[in-house]
């Protein structure tokens, strides 16, 4: 019957409502439809289900994944499933697809029933919706053709309305053409021909209008020129022309008659071409204005027909306009009617909905209800393989191995927890989740209470959930297969939380119920310790006795270590030791026994020990066969011992444990707590020698190294023992040997070499290397010493790098010799080794230093001086700084570097230098200054005067002052500074008067005077100069050079005495004595002191005739001067009565000058005799004058003084012939001597003056005749 | 229309009628307009030259000097003095002399010479002086350039000479003796 009725109801629906019929075919067509899930988790399911069975927890795992994967899908492609839309073909695709997605074996009575109901209420929608649309389909229809009726009558709209506009235009413009003749015939009244034509003919009228110009310009100008033209006819009477000129006139007169009768003939043409153009315009602006006028004529017809036209167009527009307008009117009616049929059918059909879409509804509840029973079973299989991998570790039971991946615990429990089904439902594999749902939040609590790591914590990891799931599995299913391991289980959850008391009673009641369970020995091995825990020892070693030789190594090796400390905290040791023993012995050999091995053998010998057995333990461990434990026993006694201060009797123990296991590893730490324990008991020497010899117990060769089983890491400490020991026990005994010599040398010196040539790579090599050249050093063994240091020094590690080449330059300064360059050269090839190694060493200024003097004592002076400056610059100290540079100036001076040299010695000096010392470092300062300026060249005398003058300044106690001074005044003078070298060396010979300088400062002290115009300061000098000197000659010299320059310094008296001084001078030359008394003479004549001068030149003229000629020159111009004297007072003297004795006077006075002119040409040069013959001359010509000048007697008449004025006359004549003869004489001797000069240019004057005849001859020249060229016409031009 | 074929030959030919007759009318009134301008063109021109004539007599009226040409014509060997002469300025005739007798019979004597004095205006001319003789068939003349400024006489000397075996007298510039 329940089959039945669904085929009952399909029946009737399928003669009801025509879509249900399909109904039978949904589960052949929705399989596809939903891409067969279903079928797909069915199988999923089994799979996973079948390896679970076979072990196989991965691939179970996986299946189970996949199938939850799939019913997640499903679950997706149910909620994915588009709503309904309404219609009757999406109702049944609806339906097709719930049916695809139900799962296989449910009961689908359910949407079966509510599919029918469903497919029946859409196909009445579908109907009611097909009406709907037809109404709105007329009723848009009816809409559109109204818009259309509208659209069109808008349109003629604006046509008439343009047909207005257009009609109204053709008006407009038949109302203006009508108007355009009018304005014509205004136009042309109001314009000038004479504008018409410029604007219309422009070139032809600017033609004619500058051909007008121009004729009336003309016309005035040609009336100007024959005004002007007829003046110059009507003026001739005031200003009269030449007759060629006239005619001119004349003739221009004709020709502006011509030009004006051409000008009036050119005008005429004018007017006449005038009157052409002028009608030419007129009949073009009368063609112009007729075509217009047409046109305006043509334009009115026009525009009256358009207007026509426009006007029965707009009629037939208004009649359309009305008839669409009606159309519009009816179809907007039925488009109404159309609209409010629609909505009725709306309604209906928006009632039909909710039915519909409840028994969809209903539909799609009933699968996803079988979807969930799919997915709890899915998740049950899924958990329970993810429990097993992770609580057993492995993938598979007997395959795959791998161990659970990371996120597998969280993913289990969330499946497990997911196949609970809720409350009210039942599953058949709850229990099996819920216990392996407890195992994991056991796990779960514990990883996150450790959090992953190991070890004790003091609070209790969180086990609330674990417990309340085993108490439900417990209490829900008492009968269930798994209740033993969940009451275990459950014990072990309350031991962990600290409910120890509740998991003591748990484990009781399961030995209670279950006295073979396996969990037996470890209940019991619990029970035990909690007893231990409350001191109840007696009742533990019950317990610990009841764990049986069957259980685990390691639950059995627990119990014996607790069962030995329980009986040993009952004071039971001699008991106790053999199950420590035996402890130690169940844990050997055993990976995860921690250190309950360790434990139990130290346990072991602290029994023995407590037991009084700590000499017969060897026994002991060979009776319990336990020889294996012997040697970690007897270590483990020997730190006892070593722990109560019982050093001797634990070395002795290490010594036994030597004899008794000599291949055991533990003798390495025997040994160590054995030498230590010497140590403690002040027994260095004997804990020393016992380290020491350690490379010979456990060195290569021995029985303990060759020992089978020897690990690499074990010899390696051997190793590392031996080389430690080594070192210590050399060290200890070197500084034996150092504190109380001599010392046992040798053996210190046997254990480094030992050390050196076993491990010469160690650590400690380098250490023992450098104490091993200390050692040879100490010895006095240099060279080997020298060696030893620098192949420390050349280490690689270099700790010791700095001191070793320290040392190794120590050792090389020990052994080299001042006089030995080699030796030096080691030095200083060390020392830069020290320097490159360790720029920044703490030694460096020393060593900087002694490079520095072996460089200095193998005379290389720029290293030396490089090496000295920079340990200058690192010194720490004043003295180091005097030090350093001291024998970097030094260097730099030897080397010719004196600028950079006196700078160190400056340093040194800066530095602050001890008062014996300054005055040496001073001294060496001025020298390189001096030297400095020394070798400037003389084109840089500028620098080096003040470079000079600063050695004075800076050091003037120093005996090179005077040399600096006068140094810088030549420095000064090269440069042409001639006050500061005058400064300078008026220095020297004013302060250092006695320096043998001081002479040669006054001398070019004279020089500079004399160069900058201080001629009496040039000539003091030169004064001093001459009593210098040791001969005549010498002084003289000085004498005549300083008389000049006061002469030239206007400073007569002293020039003259100076004059005197060198005539004085008997053994001088004669003739500079001449000529210093000619140069007196000059002098007083200069001052006006005539007699004096006229003394000077006698003394000059006697003092030549006395040397016998010794300087005529000289001698004839001292003459003449003599008769220039004599001359300027013959001048002017007057023949005035008396004439007897003026005449005589006069001639007389001519007599003196007269003679001693004739005196001067006899002996003078040729200047002095043509200047004589010249004054002789104007001499006579002077007295000619005087006597016709002079008066007449005045008691004489007329006649008697014209009588006078011929004597006079008659007596002058021979005076002048012989004026004229001195004047020829001159020009005689001039050109007799080939000499010219300004005495001879005087006497040719003259002579042309009184004798013109014979002398002023006029010169004639030849003029060129300049030839006149072949010309076709020549103009002629007359003067304005 | 009752000849199709007249129509369209009439339609062919107006387009050329229309070509031949528009531009005639155009020239007729081109050629009027050019005419009236050239002949203005001219009459300017004429003024302006007019008005330099009128530039250098108002020089010479300001500071009237004398300034001509003077020309001596000689005779070569026996050869019949000239009639008549002409001096052509710019193409135009300046000046125009017939020698009196007095004049013709010194110019056979044998240093004599025909001297003719024409004053003129400053400036430059192209000139050309035209002699009549008696026996030539043709007119000698010679050609020059002076050019004189107010108060300067330009002097030319030609020379009437007879070719051998020639009865055409030649006018040539008189050559100067060196050293005069």
């Amino acid at each position: 019957m329940r089959r039945i009725h669904p085929l009952l109801s399909l029946a009737l629906a399928v003669i009801l409502l025509p879509g249900v019929a399909t109904a039978l075919e949904f589960p052949a067509r929705t399989d596809n439809a939903a891409n067969r899930l279903p079928y797909v988790v069915e199988a999923l399911s089994a799979a996973s289900t079948a390896r679970i069975l076979a072990g196989d927890r991965s691939k179970a795992l996986d299946a189970a994944r996949e199938g939850i994967a799939s019913v997640d899908r499903w679950k997706i492609a149910l909620g994915a499933l588009p709503p309904w839309d309404g219609t009757h073909p999406d109702a049944r695709r609806s339906l097709d697809a719930l049916f695809a997605l139900l799962p296989r074996g449910e009961d689908n009575s359910i949407l079966l029933s509510a599919g029918r109901t469903f497919l029946s209420l859409s196909s009445l929608r579908q109907r009611l919706l097909d009406a709907e649309e037809r109404s709105l389909s007329l009723e848009r229809k009816s809409r559109r053709l109204s818009a259309a009726a509208r659209a069109r009558g808008a349109e003629l709209s604006a046509r008439l309305a343009r047909a207005g506009q257009i009609g109204g235009r053709f008006r407009d413009d038949a109302r203006r053409s009508a108007g355009i003749p009018r304005r014509i015939f205004r136009a042309a009244d109001d314009v000038s021909i004479r504008d018409f034509g410029e604007r219309t003919d422009p070139k032809t009228a600017a033609l004619l209008e500058e051909a007008s110009e121009k004729v009336s310009r003309f016309t005035g100008s040609v009336s100007r020129l024959q005004s002007a033209a007829r003046a110059i006819v009507e003026w001739q009477d005031t200003r009269a022309l030449p007759p060629e000129d006239r005619r001119m006139v004349y003739f221009a007169m004709d020709r502006l008659a011509r030009a004006e009768e051409r000008a009036a003939f050119l005008e005429a043409k004018i007017a006449l071409l005038r009157a052409r153009v002028w009608n030419r315009w007129k009949e073009a602006y009368v063609t112009r204005t007729d075509r217009i006028l047409d046109d305006a004529e043509v334009a009115v017809r026009r525009g009256e027909a358009g207007a026509a036209r426009a006007a029965k167009a707009a009629d037939a527009l208004r009649s359309g306009i009305g008839r669409f307008s009606e159309w519009e009117v009816g179809l907007a009616a039925m488009g109404g009617r159309m609209s409010g049929t629609a909505a009725v059918l709306r309604s209906r059909r928006a009632e039909l909905r909710p039915p519909a879409d409840e028994a969809l509804s209903r539909a799609r509840r009933s699968v996803l209800a079988g979807l969930a029973r799919k997915e709890w079973a899915l998740r049950h299989l899924a958990g329970r393989a993810a429990a097993e991998w992770i609580l057993e570790g492995k993938a598979s039971r007997t395959g795959d191995p791998s161990p659970p991946p990371p996120g597998l615990l969280p993913e289990a429990i969330r499946h497990l927890e997911a196949s609970l089904p809720p409350p009210g439902e039942r599953a058949p594999h709850t229990d099996e989740s819920l216990y392996a749902l407890a195992a994991l939040r056991f796990e779960e609590a514990f990883r996150r209470h450790y959090g992953g790591k190991e070890g004790d914590r003091k609070d209790a990891p969180d086990l609330a959930v674990p417990t309340a799931l085993f108490r439900r599995l417990l209490n829900e299913f008492p009968d269930s297969r798994y209740e033993e391991h969940a009451r275990y289980a459950l014990a072990s959850c309350l031991q962990e939380s600290g409910a120890e008391d509740n998991a003591v009673l748990v484990l009781e009641e399961l030995l209670v119920r279950h006295p073979s369970t396996r969990y037996a020995d470890e209940a019991n091995l619990r029970i035990g310790e909690h007893r231990f825990d409350r001191y109840d020892f007696p009742g533990a070693e019950s317990a610990y006795r009841k764990v049986r030789d069957a259980a685990t190594a390691e639950l059995r090796a627990t119990a014996r270590f607790k069962l030995g400390w329980s009986l040993f905290l009952q004071s039971r040791p001699r008991e106790a030791a053999p199950a420590f023993l035996d402890a130690a012995l169940l844990s050997s050999g055993r990976a995860g026994a921690g250190g309950l091995r360790a434990e139990a053998r130290r346990m072991t010998a602290r029994s023995i020990a407590e037991a009084g057995m700590e000499m017969e333990a060897e026994d002991f461990l060979r009776r319990r066969k336990g020889e294996s434990e012997g040697p970690a026993v007897l270590l483990a006694i020997e730190g006892l011992l070593d722990a109560q201060n019982r050093y001797e009797e634990a070395a002795a123990v290490a010594t036994r444990l030597g004899a008794a296991y000599p291949a055991a590893a533990e003798r390495l730490d025997a040994e160590e707590i054995a030498a230590a324990a010497l140590r403690k008991a002040k027994k260095d020497d004997e804990s020393m020698a016992r380290r020491g010899a350690l490379e010979s117990l456990f060195g290569p060769g021995t029985a303990w190294r060759s020992a089978a089983g020897r690990t690499a890491g074990e010899i390696a400490r051997a190793d590392a023992m031996a080389m430690e020991g080594m070192a210590a026990a050399g060290f200890h005994f070197h500084a034996a040997a150092r504190a109380t010599p001599p010392g046992d040398r040798r053996r210190v010196l046997a254990l480094y070499d030992g050390l050196l040539a076993r491990f010469p790579s160690s650590p400690k090599a380098e250490e023992v290397a450098y104490q091993r050249a200390w050692l040879l050093y100490e010895d006095g063994r240099k060279a080997e010493a020298l060696h030893a240091f620098e192949s420390v020094a050349r280490r690689p590690a270099r700790a010791r790098g700095e001191a070793a080449w320290y040392m190794a330059v120590q050792c090389a300064k020990d052994l080299s010799s001042p006089r030995n360059p080699k030796t030096q050269a080691e030095v200083a090839r060390l020392a830069r080794e020290y320097e490159r190694a360790f720029p920044d060493g703490e030694r460096l200024f020393l060593v900087r230093l002694d490079g520095a003097r072996a460089h200095f004592l193998r005379k290389e002076w720029d290293e030396a001086a490089l090496s000295a400056t920079r340990a200058g610059r690192g010194a720490r100290t004043p003295a180091d700084v005097r030090t350093a540079y001291r024998i970097a100036g030094e260097a730099l001076f030897e080397g010719g570097r004196y600028a950079e040299a006196e700078k160190a010695f400056r340093d040194v000096l800066a530095a602050g230098p001890a008062p014996e010392e300054r005055p040496e470092i001073e001294k060496w300062a001025g020298f390189s200054m001096f030297r400095a300026a020394e070798r400037l060249p003389a084109s840089r005398g500028a620098e080096a005067a003040p470079l000079f003058l600063r050695i004075a300044n800076e050091f003037p106690h120093l005996a090179i002052v005077p040399e600096a001074r006068f140094r810088a005044g030549a420095a000064w003078a090269d440069a042409g500074k001639d006050v500061e070298a005058i400064a300078a060396f008026l220095s020297v010979e004013s302060g250092h008067a006695s320096s043998p300088l001081a002479p040669d400062a006054t001398r070019r002290l004279a020089a500079l005077y004399e160069r900058s115009g201080n001629p009496l300061a040039a000539a003091e000098r030169l004064a001093r100069l001459s009593t210098l000197e040791g001969n005549d000659e010498g002084r003289g010299r000085y004498l005549f050079r300083a008389a000049e320059l006061y002469g030239k310094g206007k400073d007569g008296v002293r020039s003259r005495r100076s004059y005197a001084d060198v005539s004085a001078l008997p053994s001088a030359p004669a003739e500079m004595r001449i000529l210093a008394l000619f140069r007196a003479g000059e002098s007083a004549m200069a001052d006006g002191r005539e007699d004096e001068a006229d003394a000077s030149f006698d003394s000059a003229v006697r003092l030549h005739r006395e040397k016998g000629g010794a300087a005529p020159e000289v001698a004839g111009r001292a003459l003449f001067q003599r008769a220039e004297i004599r001359y300027r007072a013959y001048l002017p003297l007057r023949i005035v009565p008396p004439l007897e004795p003026s005449f005589a006077a006069k001639q007389r006075a001519l007599a003196r000058c007269a003679d001693l002119y004739a005196e001067a040409i006899r002996v003078g040069d040729a200047a002095t005799v043509s200047a004589s013959f010249q004054r002789i001359g104007e001499g006579l010509e002077d007295f000619r004058a005087a006597i016709l000048a002079s008066p007449p007697p005045a008691d004489l008449s007329a006649e008697e003084k014209e009588e006078y004025v011929f004597l006079l006359e008659e007596r002058a004549a021979p005076i002048e012939e012989r004026a004229v003869e001195s004047y020829r004489n001159n020009l005689r001797q001039a050109v007799a001597g080939d000499h010219f000069d300004q005495s001879v240019a005087k006497s040719r004057e003259r002579l042309r003056a009184l004798r013109p005849a014979l002398f002023a001859k006029k010169p004639e020249f030849a003029f060129p005749v300049v030839p006149v060229p072949d010309f076709v016409g020549i103009t002629e031009r007359t003067t304005p | 229309m009752k000849n199709p074929r007249r129509f369209t030959n009439i339609l062919l030919i107006l387009p050329f009628l229309w070509i031949a007759t528009l531009p005639r009318a155009g020239r007729a009134a081109e050629d009027a307009t050019d005419g009236i301008g050239k002949e203005l063109n001219s009459v300017v021109r004429e003024m302006d030259a007019l008005s330099s004539e009128l530039a250098r007599i108002e020089d010479i009226v300001a500071v009237p000097k004398a300034t001509s040409f003077r020309i001596e014509i000689r005779g070569d060997r026996e050869i019949a003095p000239p009639v008549s002469a002409k001096l052509l300025l710019s193409g135009k005739t300046g000046a125009e002399v017939e020698f009196p007798k007095g004049e013709r019979d010194a110019f056979l004597s044998d240093s004599g010479a025909i001297v003719w004095n024409i004053p003129v205006l400053p400036g430059t001319y192209e000139a050309r002086l035209v002699l009549s003789h008696p026996y030539a068939k043709g007119s000698p003349s010679f050609d020059f350039r002076p050019s004189v400024k107010a108060g300067e006489t330009f002097l030319l000397r030609v020379t009437l000479s007879l070719p051998p075996g020639s009865k055409a007298a030649v006018l040539a510039p008189t050559p100067e003796k060196p050293g005069k």
